[in-house]
C-alpha cells in the first residue's frame, strides 16, 4: 500500500526573531491525515515553527513545502488560502468581536469549510454564547472557539498551539474527542503538546524538539512504550 | 479676459535673478562706477498676503523704476530691484534684511507686510542706516513710538481706514456699532480706530466679540453681532479671517437690517468673496483703479504684464514710494537713508495712484482715502468694477493727528 | 442665547467628528497618525471647487465626486509609499505623512495660492430658518444631518456587519488576521481609501461655508488630533462623539471667552490626559507592533567617545574661522537651531521619543530671555540663565504629563501641548502677540563684552553651543545614556532590570527642554526678536526635519542638517512656496529611503562613528 502523500515537508527550517538564531535547520514532514506532535520545552522553537509555517516569522532560511507550493516568501493571508488553519497558543480570540463574528471571521477558501451552524452542533455551549463578546469566554470555551474557527475556511492542515494548556482535565478530554474526531474525518494535525497522555491516544508521530531542530522522533509505539525517556527530554 | 486665479510660475524664478532698470547713457557720477541704488521688496510671496501683495509689489516698484528713469533719463545712477518672502516670520524677515543691508548693498527695503516682521526690519534699517518703505503692514506705532528717521510708512494704517469708514457710515445714519474684532494688535487698533471716528461723529459702540486668527467659523461671533441689533457690524479683520466672517454673515442674512462695514477690506477680498455676497460692504482705500483717468491709465499699464488681477492699494503704495524715494535720492545725492528720507519728507508726494500730499515729520504719508461700497452684481459691468465712491476724506483729515502719536521725531 | 451657540457648537463638531473617524479609522488599523488628514480635506474642498469651476459639476455630485477622488488618491499614497513605512517605528509613519502634508499644501498653495475661493451654497439648501432663539441657516443644518448620517452609517457597519469585523479584528492584531486568510494588505489600503473619503467629504461639505484654501487642512488638523486624544483611542464611537462634544464645548467657550475658544480644545486635552489618560472612550489597549519590524531606530553605528573626537575638532574648527567665509547672522542662526535640533535628537534619537512641540521650548526660552533683557534690563547671561531656567520647568511639567504615553500618543500629547503654550504667549500681553517682542537689546556680557559686536556675540554662541553640543554628548555617552539606550531599545526588559524609566525618560527630557531653551535664548540675541513663529508648530516640524536630514541618532547630524534646513530657508527664500515643497519632499525622502541622514550615510561610508 502506498504511503499517503507528503502534505507538509519542513527542510532545513532556519528562522530568526531581530537578531536572535531560533530555528537551527528544522526538518520533518507531515503525511495526509496524520497527527503529528512537536514537543520539547519551553524555548526550544515549538512555537516559531508553527509561526514560520503560517508566515508569522518574516526571517526564515530554507524550504516549507506544502504540497507542491513553496510557503516561504508568501504571505499569511496566501497561505492560509492555501488550506493552512492556525491556532495560537493565546487562542487569538479577537476582544472586538462576538463569538459569532470570531468563528465565522476566516473566509472560505477552500470546499469543505463548516457553516457557523455545523460549527456550533459541534460546540453547543458555543451557541449560546454566540452574540457575547468573544473574550468573555472561558478559557476553555475559547479553546473551543479558536479550534471551531479552524475548520470554516475548508482548511485540511490544522496547525494548533497547545490547546490543552491552563484548562481542567475536563474540558481537555473533550478537546481530545474533538480532534480524535477530525483525525478519524481525514483532517492533518501537527500539534504543539506538553500533555504527553493527551498525545499518546493521539498523535501518530512525535518530534522532539531542542534547540531549534528536531533531536528525536517517536512514532506511536515507541512513544507509548518511551514515556520515561520522553519526560527526560521535556525536564519533568 | 484676465484670469485672476492664474500665477506665472516663471515669475518666482525670475526673483532669483535681479532686474536691471533700463538707463539710457548714464552720465558718469564725478570718478569711479555708476552707483547702483538697490531696492529690496520684502513681503509675504506665499502665504494670505501674497495676492493683495506679492508679485504685484515687484511689478509696482519695477514701473516705477522705469517711470522714474523716462522723467530722469540724466540720472547718474541705475536702479536694481530684487525680493524675498519673509514667509510671515520675523527673523527670517530680519535677516533678510540684515544681510540685504550688511551684504548685498540694498538701499531700501519696501512693503513688509506684517508689523512683527516690520518692527524687527526697522531696526536693521536704523542700525545701517538705509531706508524703510513700509506699505503692507499697517500698525501705527511706525509713526507712533516705533517711529525713526529712516522709515516712511506710505499706503494706510489703522487709524485712517477705520477713522475713514467710521466717520462716513455713522454720518450717514449707522448710529450703533458692534465689532468682530480680531484678536491681536492688527485687529484691535482697526477697532479702535474706528470705534474713534464713531463716537466723535456721534455715533456708539454697544458691543464687540474678539475672535482668534485664522478662526474657520464665525457663526457664535455674528449671532452675537445680530442679537446686539446694532445698525452697523465692523469687521475689524485681515485677509481670511476677513473674507469668511464677511462670507458666513451673509449665509446667516445680517444684511441689509445691519450694514456690513469691511473697514480693511481690498479689492481681492472682494472679488474672492464675489460680488453676490459682499455686495453692499462698505470699506476704505487710498487707491482704486477705477477712481480717475490716471488711475485707470496706471493700472493699464500694470495690467499689461501683471495677469494675477488688477492692482491692489498695496501694489500702487510700491510704486508711489519707490518712484518718490528715487526722486529724493537724485536730489539729496546720498546713499544715507535718514538724510533721502529727510528729502523725501521735504518734497511733496505726486505719483498718479494716490492723490497728491505729503509725508509729515513723523514719517506718515498723507494722501486722501476713500470710502467705498461694493457693487451688486446687477451694477458690475466688468469683471474688477467692484466699487461705487461713497465719498472722499482728505488726507489730513484722514490720518492721526500727529501729536497723538507721541513719536520722538515730532517736536 | 446659549442653545444657539450649542447648535452651533453641534455644527462644528459635525466636521471634528467626521474627520476624527477617519483619522482614528485610520490609527486603528495601519497605526498611523495620518498627517495628511487636513490635506485630505483641503483636497476635497478643491476638489469641489474644481469641478464646478472647470467642469460645472455642481455640489451635489461633487458630494459623491470629491470623496472618491480624494478617497482613490489616498489608496494609491497608501500602496505607493505609506506601506514602505509598516515595517519601521511607528513614528516614521508619522513622519513620512508629516512630509507628504508639506508637499500637497506647498502644491497647492503654489497652484492657487493662499486667497480663498468662492464656492456657493447649493440652492436648495440656501436660506435661514428662524428659530426664535436662533437663525439658522439651512445649510448648517443639513451639514449636522450629512455627518450624524455618515458617521451613524460607519459605525453601523464598522460594529454591525462582516467588512466591520475585518477591520475590528485587523485593528486589534493585523498579524494573526493574516492567517485566517483575509488579505490585509488590501484591506488596510481600502480603509484608508475611506478614511481619506471620509475627509474629502469634510471638505465638501466645508467648501460653502468656510475658506477654500490650501491652507484650510492645516487650520484644523491640530484640532482634530486633540480629538482623537480627548476621545482615546480604540472606540470608532468614542472619537464621533467627542467630536461632537468637542464642538459643543468650543461653542460654549465662544459665548464667555471667545478669545480663548480655539484653546478650549487643548486645554481640554491637557485636562483629560490629567484625569483619565487613555482618553473619555478609550481602551488600555496597547499599540499593536507591526509584524517583524524592528523596535529600535536604524542601527547607528556608535562607538567609544574617543572616536568622536578627531570629528568634533574638525567641526570646531570650522566654525572658528567660518565668519570669514560666511555671513555671522546666517552662522549665529545655524548654530541655535543646532542646538535646538541636538536637544531634539536627545529624545528622538537616543531615547526614542518623538516630541512634536519641542517649539515650546525654544520659544519659551527666547519670550523670558527676551522679555527680562528689554523690559527689566537684565544683562544678557542674567537673561539666558532665567530663559533656560524656565524652559527647564516647562519641560518638567510637560515631561511629566506626556512621558507614560507610548511613543505615537507622546507626539500627540506633545504636539497638542505644544498649541496649548502657543496660544498661552498669544494671548499673555507680555509676549507682544502678533507683533512679537523687540527690539531686545544685546547688552553686555559680564558688564564687559558688548554683544551689538556681531563677531563678539557669535564667539559667545559659539561657545556656548559648544557647551551644550558637549553636554548632549556627555548625557549619550555615560551610564545615563546607557540607561536611555536600554529604554530605547526594550523598554519593559528594562523595567525589569529594574531601571526606573519613568524618571529617566523624564530627566532625559527635561535636559533636552533645557538645551532647547538654550537655543531659544542665544537665538533672542541674533535678530533682536522674539515672535510667535518661534513657538509655532511648524517649527516643531522644522527641527524634526533638521535631526532627521542629518541623521537620527547621530553626534553630528543634527548639526549638519541644522545648517542644511536654515540655509535652505534662507537661501532659497525667492523661491516661495517652493521652499514648502521641498522640505517636504526632503522629509518624505528622508523617511522612505534615506533614514540614516546624511551624516548617517556619511558614517556608513566612512565605516566610523559620527
Amino acid at each position: 500500500m502506498d504511503e499517503p502523500a507528503v502534505v507538509l515537508h519542513v527542510l532545513e527550517l532556519h528562522a530568526y526573531y531581530g537578531e536572535s538564531h531560533i530555528l537551527h535547520g528544522m526538518d520533518f514532514r507531515v503525511h495526509e491525515g496524520e497527527v503529528v506532535a512537536l514537543l520539547g520545552r519551553n524555548g526550544a522553537g515549538k512555537t516559531t515553527t508553527l509561526k514560520s509555517i503560517v508566515g508569522l516569522v518574516s526571517k526564515r532560511r530554507g524550504s516549507i513545502a506544502l504540497r507542491n507550493n513553496e510557503l516561504i516568501g508568501r504571505k499569511s493571508f496566501e497561505i492560509a488560502r492555501l488550506g493552512v488553519a492556525y491556532c495560537p497558543e493565546e487562542r487569538g480570540i479577537f476582544a472586538s468581536l462576538t463569538v459569532k463574528e470570531n468563528l465565522t471571521l476566516p473566509p472560505v477558501t477552500n470546499p469543505g469549510g463548516l457553516s457557523a451552524a455545523a460549527v456550533f452542533e459541534l460546540f453547543p455551549n458555543l451557541a449560546e454564547r454566540q452574540h457575547s463578546q468573544g473574550t468573555k469566554l472561558s478559557g476553555g470555551e475559547q479553546q473551543m472557539l479558536a479550534i471551531g474557527r479552524m475548520l470554516v475556511s475548508g482548511a485540511r492542515l490544522l496547525l494548533i498551539d497547545e490547546p490543552t494548556e491552563g484548562l481542567a482535565p475536563v474540558i481537555v478530554a473533550q478537546i481530545l474527542t474533538i480532534l480524535q474526531r477530525l483525525r478519524d474525518q481525514g483532517y492533518t494535525i501537527v500539534l504543539v503538546e506538553q500533555n504527553l497522555r493527551f498525545l499518546s491516544s493521539l498523535a501518530d508521530r512525535s518530534y522532539i524538539v531542542e534547540g531549534g531542530r528536531v533531536v528525536d522522533v517517536f512514532d506511536a509505539a515507541r512513544f507509548a512504550a518511551n514515556i520515561p525517556k520522553v519526560e527526560s527530554y521535556l525536564g519533568i | 479676459m484676465i484670469d485672476p486665479h492664474m500665477i506665472a510660475r516663471r515669475r518666482l524664478l525670475a526673483g532669483l535673478m535681479t532686474v536691471p532698470a533700463v538707463a539710457s547713457a548714464p552720465r558718469a557720477f564725478a570718478q569711479g562706477a555708476i552707483p547702483v541704488y538697490k531696492l529690496g521688496i520684502l513681503s509675504d510671496f506665499s502665504n494670505i498676503f501674497s495676492t493683495s501683495g506679492g508679485l504685484g509689489l515687484v511689478e509696482g516698484t519695477k514701473l516705477a523704476v522705469a517711470d522714474f528713469m523716462k522723467e530722469a533719463p540724466n540720472a547718474p545712477f541705475k536702479v536694481e530691484v530684487i525680493y524675498a518672502d519673509h514667509q510671515q516670520k520675523a527673523d527670517v524677515g530680519a535677516a533678510i534684511a540684515k544681510q540685504w543691508f550688511e551684504r548685498d548693498g540694498v538701499d531700501a527695503v519696501i512693503d513688509v507686510v506684517n508689523s512683527a516682521v516690520a518692527f524687527a526690519v526697522i531696526e536693521e534699517t536704523k542700525r545701517n542706516n538705509k531706508t524703510a518703505l513700509i506699505g503692507g503692514a499697517g500698525s501705527v506705532r511706525l509713526t507712533g513710538d516705533l517711529c525713526s528717521p529712516n522709515t516712511i510708512h506710505w499706503t494706510y494704517d489703522t487709524y485712517e481706514v477705520g477713522n475713514a469708514v467710521g466717520s462716513a457710515i455713522t454720518k450717514a445714519g449707522g448710529k450703533t456699532w458692534f465689532f468682530l474684532t480680531a484678536d491681536y494688535a492688527f485687529g484691535k487698533d482697526l477697532e479702535a480706530g474706528t470705534a474713534g471716528a464713531v463716537e466723535r461723529a456721534g455715533g456708539k459702540v454697544i458691543g464687540s466679540v474678539r475672535h482668534p486668527l485664522n478662526t474657520q467659523d464665525f457663526s457664535s461671533f455674528l449671532l452675537q453681532a445680530q442679537r446686539s441689533g446694532a445698525d452697523v457690524i465692523g469687521f475689524a479683520n485681515a485677509g481670511g479671517d476677513l473674507v469668511t466672517s464677511v462670507k458666513q454673515a451673509h449665509e446667516y442674512g445680517l444684511a441689509p437690517k445691519q450694514r456690513l462695514a469691511g473697514i480693511n477690506a481690498n479689492i481681492v477680498d472682494v472679488k474672492s468673496l464675489g460680488l453676490d455676497v459682499a455686495a453692499g460692504l462698505t470699506l476704505a482705500e487710498p487707491f482704486y483703479w477705477d477712481l480717475n483717468d490716471s488711475t485707470r491709465s496706471w493700472t493699464k499699464r500694470f495690467i499689461a504684464t501683471y495677469k494675477t488681477s488688477y492692482p491692489t492699494l498695496h501694489h500702487a503704495g510700491a510704486y508711489a514710494a519707490t518712484l518718490h524715494y528715487l526722486r529724493a535720492a537724485l536730489v539729496a545725492k546720498t546713499r544715507d537713508g535718514d538724510r533721502i528720507v529727510s528729502q523725501m519728507k521735504a518734497m511733496p508726494t505726486h505719483d498718479g495712484v494716490f492723490s497728491d500730499g505729503l509725508i509729515r515729520a513723523d514719517g506718515r504719508v498723507i494722501h486722501d482715502v476713500h470710502v467705498f461700497k461694493v457693487k451688486s452684481p446687477a451694477e458690475a459691468k466688468g469683471e474688477w468694477d467692484l466699487y461705487t465712491l461713497q465719498n472722499t476724506i482728505a488726507g489730513e483729515a484722514a490720518f492721526r493727528p500727529i501729536a497723538e502719536g507721541h513719536c520722538a521725531l515730532v517736536k | 442665547m446659549i442653545y444657539g451657540q450649542l447648535l452651533i457648537g453641534l455644527i462644528n463638531g459635525s466636521f471634528y467628528a467626521l474627520l476624527s473617524l477617519g483619522l482614528s479609522i485610520i490609527l486603528g488599523l495601519l497605526n498611523i497618525i495620518n498627517f495628511t488628514h487636513g490635506a485630505l480635506y483641503m483636497m476635497g474642498a478643491f476638489a469641489a471647487w474644481l469641478l464646478l469651476a472647470h467642469a460645472g459639476i455642481g455640489y451635489w455630485p461633487a458630494l459623491v465626486l470629491a470623496p472618491l477622488i480624494v478617497g482613490l488618491f489616498g489608496m494609491v499614497l497608501e500602496r505607493l509609499l505609506l506601506s514602505r513605512v509598516y515595517r519601521l517605528e511607528h513614528l516614521y509613519g508619522l513622519l513620512l505623512t508629516l512630509g507628504l502634508a508639506t508637499v500637497i499644501e506647498g502644491l497647492f498653495l503654489n497652484e492657487f495660492s493662499a486667497i480663498g475661493r468662492p464656492y456657493p451654497i447649493p440652492r436648495a439648501l440656501t436660506g435661514v430658518w428662524q428659530l426664535g432663539f436662533m437663525t439658522l441657516p439651512i445649510y448648517r443644518a443639513w451639514v449636522i444631518a450629512a455627518s450624524v448620517t455618515v458617521c451613524a452609517a460607519t459605525w453601523l457597519v464598522i460594529e454591525r456587519t462582516k467588512l466591520g469585523a475585518y477591520l475590528r479584528a485587523g485593528t486589534e492584531n493585523p498579524a494573526l488576521v493574516g492567517v485566517f486568510g483575509i488579505n490585509v494588505p488590501r484591506m488596510v489600503t481600502i480603509t484608508f481609501g475611506f478614511g481619506a473619503a471620509l475627509a474629502g467629504l469634510a471638505g465638501v461639505l466645508a467648501a460653502p461655508i468656510y475658506q477654500v484654501t490650501p491652507l484650510m487642512g492645516g487650520n484644523i488638523i491640530t484640532v482634530v488630533f486633540a480629538v482623537v486624544v480627548i476621545g482615546g483611542m480604540g472606540s470608532i464611537a468614542g472619537s464621533i462623539l467627542t467630536g461632537f462634544i468637542v464642538g459643543l464645548i468650543e461653542g460654549l467657550t465662544k459665548s464667555f471667552y471667545p478669545e480663548a475658544s480655539s484653546l478650549a480644545v487643548f486645554i481640554l486635552m491637557a485636562v483629560v490626559l490629567l484625569i483619565r489618560p487613555t482618553g473619555l472612550f478609550g481602551r488600555a489597549t496597547t499599540l499593536t507592533s507591526n509584524a517583524g519590524a524592528s523596535s529600535h531606530a536604524p542601527p547607528v553605528l556608535s562607538g567609544p567617545a574617543k572616536a568622536y573626537l578627531m570629528p568634533a575638532l574638525v567641526m570646531t574648527t570650522f566654525l572658528l574661522v567660518a565668519p570669514a567665509m560666511l555671513y555671522p547672522a546666517f552662522l549665529m542662526k545655524a548654530l541655535c537651531f543646532s542646538l535646538f535640533a541636538l536637544s531634539l535628537n536627545l529624545l528622538l534619537g537616543f531615547v526614542g521619543l518623538g516630541s512634536f512641540g519641542h517649539a515650546m521650548f525654544l520659544g519659551t526660552a527666547g519670550y523670558i530671555t527676551g522679555y527680562t533683557a528689554k523690559a527689566w534690563g537684565w544683562p544678557p547671561e542674567a537673561a539666558i540663565a532665567a530663559g533656560i531656567g524656565m524652559s527647564m520647568l516647562l519641560g518638567a511639567v510637560v515631561g511629566f504629563l506626556s512621558i507614560r504615553r507610548q511613543k505615537i500618543y507622546f507626539a500627540m500629547i506633545t504636539l497638542a501641548l505644544g498649541e496649548l503654550v502657543y496660544f498661552f504667549f498669544l494671548q499673555i500681553p507680555f509676549s507682544g502677540g502678533e507683533d512679537g517682542l523687540s527690539p531686545v537689546p544685546r547688552g553686555r556680557l559680564l558688564g564687559v563684552l558688548n554683544l551689538e559686536n556681531d563677531i563678539t556675540l557669535y564667539y559667545l554662541i559659539l561657545a556656548l553651543f559648544l557647551a551644550g553640543f558637549f553636554l548632549v554628548f556627555r548625557a549619550v555617552h555615560s551610564p545615563f545614556g546607557q540607561a536611555l539606550k536600554a529604554i530605547r531599545e526594550n523598554e519593559p526588559r528594562a523595567i525589569s532590570l529594574g531601571y526606573d524609566t519613568d524618571r529617566i525618560k523624564l530627566v532625559a527630557f527635561i535636559l533636552s527642554a533645557g538645551v532647547a531653551g538654550l537655543a531659544g535664548a542665544l537665538k533672542v540675541f541674533v535678530f533682536h526678536i522674539v515672535s510667535l513663529p518661534d513657538v509655532f508648530h511648524s517649527t516643531s516640524g522644522d527641527v524634526i526635519l533638521m535631526v532627521l536630514a542629518g541623521g537620527v541618532g547621530t553626534i553630528f547630524g543634527p548639526v549638519v542638517g541644522a545648517f542644511l534646513i536654515v540655509g535652505m530657508q534662507q537661501y532659497l527664500a525667492p523661491l516661495g512656496t517652493w521652499v514648502m515643497v521641498v522640505e517636504g519632499a526632503v522629509f518624505a525622502l528622508c523617511v522612505l529611503s534615506f533614514r540614516q541622514g546624511l551624516v548617517g550615510q556619511m558614517a556608513k561610508i566612512l565605516g566610523r562613528p559620527l
